[in-house]
């Protein structure tokens, strides 16, 4: 074949790279994927290997990036551990937007009141008892949380949650929950899951000692508002 | 045009009857045109504290259905020429109006009067909603007690989305020793969870129970200290737009425990 071809396939120091290429049919690539398997049976005998797949500019969905897998697995003795594409949808930019948002929210959540966010959560206000606040990231109170607050609701066992006055009814990071105190009162600490997974207390100095990724959040902040200049 | 201003707590039994009652009667001690609107279908007490209960002939319900005018269903009080009570209806219950009739009643009744105190039901459902629906402000009764406090800031909660100035609270059935024991939920405490503006507090008061028992509002009686609380409470409600006035006139128990929550004029 004198055109250039469909798949390449590279090995780098974090393992094995097959580079798709994203001007041809999709059916194309996939023939040709299954040629360059067959062609190289020395895949088939080793030791179960880790491969990254980069699509360059070509978007899968769903079906066909399952497709890909599928013929990997089958042809070699390989797993795609990541896949990667220089595109992505509408949806997924607006999910991660959504998800590095900081909400901003200047009031007192009541008994019976319920603010949820995907993003990051930040109250200038009290939460009262039966009240909850939960996010997908971290949550801040400026001022006394007395209700219950479920940080990281997505998984995220990073997230913290940190108040003036700490006195919760309840706190949930992850999917672990605070154990139960009666009428403890934490003045300016955050709760955090620590490398054992135990919900932890910490002073809020230490804030940025355990959690260095916080840093970003300013200019994550930073990068919104030039988001939101943009047409 | 007057202010319509509505008595709620989310909780039962924390004085909200009491405190439309005895708040009406202060404002019209005061010369004020009142008119004390029971919103409690099918379990009325209004007319009952009020020593009116025997005069009913319509009620709310028949006000919103057009069965009769607005002006035949008030009663005029026993004691003020300018004090009249809108009663409730005892036969039915708080689906039989809906917000959009108690609005209209409480505009028509706000064009008579100086002040329309609504009488709120106890609990958030269908009769709340009517309670709140005609509303320029609204005063939250609770007691000195968790259970009313949490009700209390539910209330608050619940008020938000309405066109409502931002609610009043008055604390109900203080016992100033107990509270100095520390053995009851101190002002200071219900005033920082609750975030809004002190109206007043009242101290738990036999009287109140004596003179509710015989129809004649307990404020009449300025010798209780219950009675020059409401009292107070009415000249805050006049004098809006000047701060709390001084509560050094109140004597005993009740002003020691008022000089320690740094009240002054």
């Amino acid at each position: 074949m004198a055109a250039k071809p469909a798949v390449t396939i590279k090995g780098t120091k974090d393992g094995l790279v097959f580079y798709l290429d994203d001007r041809c049919a999709f059916d194309t690539l996939l023939s040709e994927l299954k040629e360059k398997l067959k062609d190289n049976p020395q895949f088939l005998n080793g030791p179960l290997l880790h491969v990254t797949v980069n699509l360059g500019y070509r978007y899968l969905d769903q079906q066909q990036e399952q497709e890909v897998k599928e013929l990997i697995r089958q042809e070699g003795n390989l797993i795609v551990s990541k896949m990667e594409s220089l595109v992505v949808t509408k949806e997924e930019m607006e999910k991660a937007r959504q998800e590095s948002e900081v909400k901003m929210l200047f009031k007192t959540v009541r008994s019976g009141q319920v603010i949820e966010t995907q993003g990051h959560l930040l109250i200038l206000g009290d939460v009262n008892p039966g009240g909850l606040v939960t996010a997908g990231g971290h949550i801040f109170v400026m001022g006394a949380l007395r209700g219950r607050a479920h940080a990281g609701k997505s998984g995220n066992n990073d997230a913290v949650i940190a108040a003036s006055l700490l006195c919760p009814s309840q706190l949930i990071i992850s999917s672990t929950m605070s154990p139960i105190r009666e009428n403890e009162e934490y003045k300016q600490q955050f709760a955090f899951i620590d490398p054992s997974g135990q919900l932890r207390f910490a002073k809020l100095y230490q804030l940025l000692e355990l959690r260095p990724d916080l840093k970003t959040l300013y200019s994550s902040i930073d990068h919104q508002s030039l988001h939101s200049l943009a047409p | 045009m007057g202010i319509a201003i509505v008595i709620t707590s989310g909780k039962g039994g924390v004085g909200k009857t009491t405190t439309s009652a005895n708040i009406g009667t202060a404002l019209a001690l005061k010369g004020k045109r009142i008119a004390l609107v029971d919103t409690d279908i099918g379990l009325r007490n209004l007319d009952v504290v009020m020593g009116l209960e025997n005069r009913i002939i319509y009620d709310l319900v028949d006000v919103a259905h057009g069965q009769c005018r607005l002006h035949q269903a008030l009663i005029k009080d026993k004691r003020f020429d300018e004090l009249y009570l809108l009663p409730a209806a005892q036969t039915k219950d708080k689906d039989a109006i809906v917000p959009e009739q108690m609005e209209k009643i409480i505009n028509e009744l706000k064009q008579d009067f100086d002040y329309v105190l609504i009488d709120c039901p106890a609990g958030i459902e269908q009769g709340f909603k009517n309670a709140v629906a005609g509303a320029d402000r609204a005063i939250v009764v609770t007691t000195p007690e968790i259970s009313a406090v949490r009700d209390a800031d539910r209330i608050i909660g619940l008020l938000e989305p309405y066109e409502i100035d931002q609610p009043k609270l008055v604390i109900n059935r203080i016992r100033p020793k107990m509270m100095k024991q520390g053995d009851m939920l101190d002002v200071d405490e219900i005033v920082t969870i609750l975030g809004i503006d002190l109206l007043g507090i009242v101290p738990d008061d036999e009287h109140v129970i004596k003179s509710t028992n015989q129809g004649e509002p307990a404020v009449l009686n300025p010798d209780t200290k219950a009675a020059i609380a409401y009292r107070n409470i009415a000249r805050r409600i006049l004098g809006d737009s000047v701060p709390l006035i001084s509560l050094e006139e109140e004597k005993g128990v009740l002003s020691r425990v008022k000089r320690l929550l740094g009240f002054r004029s």
